[in-house]
């Protein structure tokens, strides 16, 4: 039994109201790459907040090295060893990658001089060996999101890191970045050097991690290993049930053609983009990220302008073009992102939710606040919206709730035809599920439902029909019957001239 | 028996509310700076006569921030609101004194000289898309210019009594101003808190691209929150021409700040989305208490200026301490 | 199309020179500190009336505000003109300093009145001696308090130089005379009629020991006498009132007695003795630059007028209202 580089020992937190850990025990080992997973809520972050100073911890302890360890800051974090790379890379845009890495903690020449060549020597040398080949000298704001990640790695090398918390680092790469970024990781690991690995993705966690640990509602599940396990022991143990069917897809007959689209261009983006969606229907739009998809939806609601086309509902056809409009005639979306489109996060889950049909809560002419909370209070009840109550803001929802307010907010304007831009992206497993359910609960109403998604096993497990866009432009359209992600694949990479 | 039960419910709620509403610090502020002047200058500062000039004093500013923090919950700013307070104010005055136009109607005039600068306002910033400091920073300039074109610098003065009854009068022994700005503060309470178009300034100053998606006319609301701001001003500023009697075309230099500094003291935040109408009455209340306080307490001039920034500074860190150590308490993990 | 456009603008040109050329040639541009300020008033129309008299172009242009920058524009469009004389009131004495010297190297006579600009080139300096209005305020206060008392003193932008000398002459006259009245510290209506208007209101409620105030300018005066009661009743309680500055408006208030003395710049003379001087200084005729000395080179003392209740109306006769 190898010793453990870190162990964490009955942690318990709570903040007003909520307990968000309940004696959370971890134990990490030196030199392996622990993969940390649980629904959003489930006390991930906050473990991982206590372990790099942010928050204080109410009981329990943290051994590191073999010594008990007081985190007070996150200085003191980082002295002993511990790095954190965020979702959101908190990197200075505008100045050097070389600045960025030794931000705080800068090479002098003297008292008040910078010293700029060790700087760029220094830097230099950490960035080749987190095998990143580019200038010191060039910005941060220049490179890719993978790119400035694999700045933050090597700033955590800089200091000496010897356990790297990295939190969801694949949620916005490409596969090759993935690929290139689990590379780094088992150099990490070779070094020694042990990684506390947070993600949604399962198919990751198997591919890359050596043990794993599941907390859900701030308990500790267990810890297995991960050659020891499948995919839906894990899923279970996060949402403390087996999920019978990954994709409760449900038959409902299909009724008239809700919306038309014809010949829509918009931008450099969307191209002659014709398409139809019947009630009752899933309607997937598959394509690589930047095919126009979203693009095509924004037009369609009438929020980006568009150049020419056709949209007709329910047999109307729109004229004004204003998102206004469109949810009067019977559409709403839900866009790609939920917290800078989607919500205003700092206005209630009452607010978000009647915010587009505002003229519902009006009793003689002015908005009543109790219709409102009956209102929002049916669907947190109906949606199983996790929050203390209706008068919460949205930006204290974990991610699977913000996006469930948002489809609330369309469900309360009667919507007919609803338009779900990437509605399970960053999102935990069970709250996908529900959102996938509430799809199927949906179409069995007669709504017709458009998802665009970059996830293929999401589309050919939800969709009765998807369409398949490339470069702005409509690639084809499957059957459900027809599609396979090859299918799709191909006509996203092969194809050059138009399918039909 | 169930309805005793929901008004005891309704009770605690409503203290409860008052106790969370994000004014109260404020308030507090405000109720402590009160206590430290009766202590320091004694009846001299509670005297009835005295609260009632301090009162009237701030009206017109708070009128001013009331127009403004809708402009501000919307994210914007509006710089020209000192000197459409001026023009407002002169065209009423010329219409009565000029123009031979009867009182009331030369009010609405005035008004609406000011919601034509709104209107100018919102077009610019709407359909020429400037950002609203450029946009109103014009615009203060072409009110202020027009002001001084139209009266070649020279003040308006010999106004009829009923005109200044409007700034100097009192109904029941209560100064005109005061009752204009309780009026007009309760009005647009009502329409903040109770109409779907108040909604949508939250919505704006939030969160605007999400407020288009969810249906919300923002170019018309922002049109709409810079009319008011201008018929604001120029309701003040048709106030001030009333209680001083006489319109000046270099009345209200500088009040923009005033009615900002207003604003903020009452816990609005700079960028949208958040604050109330009591906020700038409050903060209003604060400088015109401040000020008063600084005359009473005979401090000389040369130091007021520094002190008045002190208090501003002490009292909206005080605030935004508190917010933050309540909204750090309510966020769950 | 560029052939017209050029006609056009030769015509407009032409145009341009023709009030020039019907008076003589000479053209005087009068620059106060801004359009917007009413003081100015009584200097426009002294001066407009003494070019008609000499039969030359008198021009009245200024910037909007009163802002030392906008004033460096107007000037440098003025010796774009080639005008024949200036007669500024300077915003800031240091910032007007080098386009006042580049006007004058134009061939231009330049002039100074109200606010001088001490270290330019300028001809001459016409203007009031704020430190002798100070003392003759100073004068008046004892005269009416010769018991002694509280003395407040208004003013209005902190710093200003002119009204800072008015305080000064004001403060050290009481203090050499050895006068038995305590001056309380300076308040300020920051230029602005109505936050005068509450100040004095205010402060007057808040010190009932209070026996005279000094006011630097005339801001309060401005506003309806309704809208000071607290003054008035102070008036009525004994209180004595100097002021300074004599406008239009200020007039009304010795008939309702709320007002003992008021002490003015001539701003008439100003305008009048700037022109005229002006003009004598282009036409190359003998003129009077006034006197020099360590502080100050051509300095044109252009007097002030004193106005009580005895001789208000006389002199009001002879003012323009407003």
């Amino acid at each position: 039994m190898e010793a453990n580089l870190l162990e964490m020992r009955d942690i318990r937190k709570s903040f007003p109201g909520v307990q968000a850990l309940r004696g959370v025990n971890l134990a990490i080992r030196a030199g392996e790459v622990h993969a940390l997973i649980g629904e959003n809520g489930a006390g991930k972050s906050t473990l991982m907040k206590i372990l790099s100073g942010v928050h204080r911890m109410d009981a329990g302890e943290i051994w590191f090295d073999g010594a008990q360890a007081d985190v007070g800051s996150t200085m003191e974090a980082t002295r002993m060893g511990v790095s954190v790379i965020y979702q959101e890379l908190n990197q200075l845009p505008n100045l050097s990658v070389a600045e960025n890495l030794f931000t705080g903690r800068e090479k002098r020449r003297s008292r008040f001089f910078l010293d700029q060549r060790e700087t760029l020597a220094q830097a230099a040398r950490y960035l080749e060996d987190v095998g990143l080949d580019v200038d010191p000298r060039t910005l941060c704001k220049d490179l890719s999101i993978a790119q400035r990640q694999m700045v933050e790695i090597a700033k955590a090398l800089s200091v000496n890191a010897r356990l790297i918390v990295m939190d969801e680092p694949t949620s916005s790469l490409t596969d090759r970045e993935i690929d290139l970024l689990f590379g780094l990781v088992r150099r990490l690991k070779a070094q020694g050097v042990a990684v506390v690995f947070i993600s949604h993705k399962l198919e990751e966690i198997f591919e890359i991690s050596d043990r794993i640990t599941v907390l859900r509602d701030g308990e500790c599940v267990g810890t297995v290993d991960t050659a020891d396990c499948t995919e839906d022991q894990l899923i279970q143990m996060m949402v403390g049930r087996s999920l019978t069917a990954l994709y409760p897809k449900r038959e409902v007959p299909l009724g008239e053609v809700a919306l038309r689209v014809e010949g829509l261009n918009a931008g450099p983006s969307v191209k002659d983009v014709s398409f139809y969606v019947r009630e009752g229907e899933i309607l997937g739009f598959a394509g690589l990220v930047g095919a126009g998809r979203s693009e095509t939806m924004r037009a369609v609601f009438g929020v980006d302008p568009m150049e020419s086309g056709a949209i007709t509902v329910l047999g109307k056809t729109l004229s004004h073009h204003s998102p206004s409009e469109a949810i009067a005639s019977g559409i709403g979306l839900v866009p790609e992102d939920r917290k800078l489109q989607g919500l205003i996060l700092g206005m209630t889950v009452r607010e978000n939710t009647t915010l587009a049909s505002m003229g519902e809560t009006l009793v003689r002419g002015f908005v009543s606040r109790r219709k409102e909370e009956e209102i929002s209070a049916g669907y947190v009840r109906r949606l199983d919206i996790r929050t203390p109550g209706v008068e919460q803001k949205a930006v204290n929802l974990s991610g699977g709730n913000q996006q469930k307010v948002v489809i609330a907010k369309w469900l309360a304007t009667g919507s007919r035809i609803l338009i779900l831009d990437s509605p399970t992206r960053g999102i935990d497993v069970g709250a996908k599920k529900e959102i996938h359910e509430l799809m199927g609960e949906l179409t069995a109403q007669g709504v017709a439902v458009i998802m665009v998604s970059s996830e293929l096993p999401e589309i050919l497990g939800m969709c009765d029909r998807v369409m398949v866009m490339h470069e702005g432009r409509v690639r084809g359209e499957l059957s459900r019957d027809e599609a396979t992600q090859e299918r799709i694949m191909e006509l996203i990479l092969t194809t050059k001239n138009q399918a039909s | 028996m169930t309805e005793k039960k929901a008004a005891v419910g309704g009770a605690k709620n409503w203290l409860l509310r008052i106790r969370q509403a994000s004014t109260f610090n404020i308030f507090l502020i405000l109720l402590g700076m009160c206590v430290i002047l009766a202590l320091l200058a004694g009846g001299k500062f509670l005297s009835v006569s005295n609260i009632t000039s301090v009162v009237r004093q701030f009206s017109f500013y708070a009128i001013m921030s009331i127009g403004m923090v809708l402009v501000i919950l919307t994210g914007g700013i509006d710089l020209s609101v000192g000197s459409v307070f001026a023009f407002s104010g002169i065209i009423t005055c010329m219409g009565i004194m000029r123009w031979g136009v009867p009182v009331f109607p030369a009010v609405l005039l005035g008004i609406l000289a000011g919601a034509a600068f709104g209107l100018l306002n919102g077009l610019c910033i709407t359909k020429l898309q400037l950002p609203p400091f450029i946009a109103t920073l014009g615009t203060m300039s072409i009110a202020r210019g027009v002001s001084y074109g139209i009266t070649g610098g020279y003040p308006i003065g010999g106004l009829p009594d009923s005109f200044k009854f409007i700034g100097l009068g009192s109904i029941l022994d209560v100064p005109t101003p005061i009752i204009w700005m309780v009026v007009l503060a309760l009005l647009f309470s009502v329409f903040l808190r109770r109409t779907i178009r108040g909604r949508w300034v939250y919505a704006i100053g939030g969160n605007e691209e999400a407020a288009r998606i969810s249906g919300v006319k923002v170019n018309q609301t922002k049109i709409i929150v810079y009319v008011l701001c201008g018929m604001m001003a120029a309701i003040a500023g048709i106030a001030t021409a009333a209680r001083l009697g006489v319109g000046q075309s270099t009345a209200g230099v500088g009040y923009e700040m005033d009615a900002i500094a207003g604003v903020i003291i009452g816990g609005a935040s700079v960028s949208g989305g958040y604050g109330n109408i009591i906020g700038p009455i409050l903060g209003a209340a604060i400088m015109g208490v401040l000020r008063n306080g600084l005359v009473l307490l005979n401090v000389s001039a040369y130091w007021q200026q520094a002190v008045i920034g002190v208090v501003i500074i002490v009292a909206v860190s005080f605030d935004k301490l508190q917010h933050d150590r309540r909204s750090s308490l309510r966020k769950t993990r | 199309m560029r052939k017209l456009l050029s006609l056009v603008l030769v015509t407009l040109m032409v145009l341009s020179l023709v009030p020039a050329l019907a008076q003589e040639n000479i053209t005087i541009a009068v620059v106060p500190k801004s359009l917007d300020n009413a003081i100015f008033l009584d200097a426009k129309t002294a001066a407009e009336a003494v070019g008609k008299e000499l039969g030359i172009t008198v021009q009245w242009e200024g910037s909007t505000t009163s802002d030392a920058a906008q004033q460096v524009n107007v000037i440098e469009s003025l010796i774009e003109r080639q005008v024949d004389g200036i007669l500024i009131s300077c915003n800031d004495a240091d910032a007007l300093k080098d386009v006042i010297d580049r006007a004058v190297d134009a061939g231009i006579q330049v002039g100074v009145f109200d606010s001088d600009s001490p270290n330019s080139k300028r001809a001459f300096y016409a203007g009031t001696d704020n430190y002798a209005i100070g003392k003759l305020s100073a004068e008046y206060m004892m005269e009416y308090l010769p018991e002694g008392g509280k003395v407040a003193i208004l003013t209005g932008v902190l710093g200003a130089p002119n009204l800072e000398m008015r305080i000064t002459g004001f403060k050290e006259t009481l203090a050499a005379a050895n006068s038995p009245i305590e001056v309380l510290p300076v308040q300020t209506g920051q230029d602005d009629v109505q936050k005068s208007v509450e100040v004095v209101n205010q402060y007057t409620a808040a010190n009932p020991d209070l026996a005279g105030w000094f006011f630097d300018g005339g801001w309060p005066y401005f506003a309806d006498p309704d809208a000071m009661p607290e003054l008035k009743a102070f008036m009525e309680k004994g209180g004595r009132i100097v002021s300074i500055d004599t406008f239009y408006p200020m007039g009304q208030f010795f008939p309702l007695g709320m007002v003992d003395v008021l002490i003015g710049q001539d701003y008439f003379a100003m305008g009048r003795i700037g022109v005229e001087t002006l003009y004598k200084l282009i036409k190359g005729e003998e003129v009077d630059l006034g006197v020099s000395d360590d502080t100050v080179k051509n300095y044109i003392d252009t007097g002030y007028e004193v106005v009580t209740l005895e001789n208000y109306e006389e002199v009001w006769k002879t003012k323009s209202p407003w």
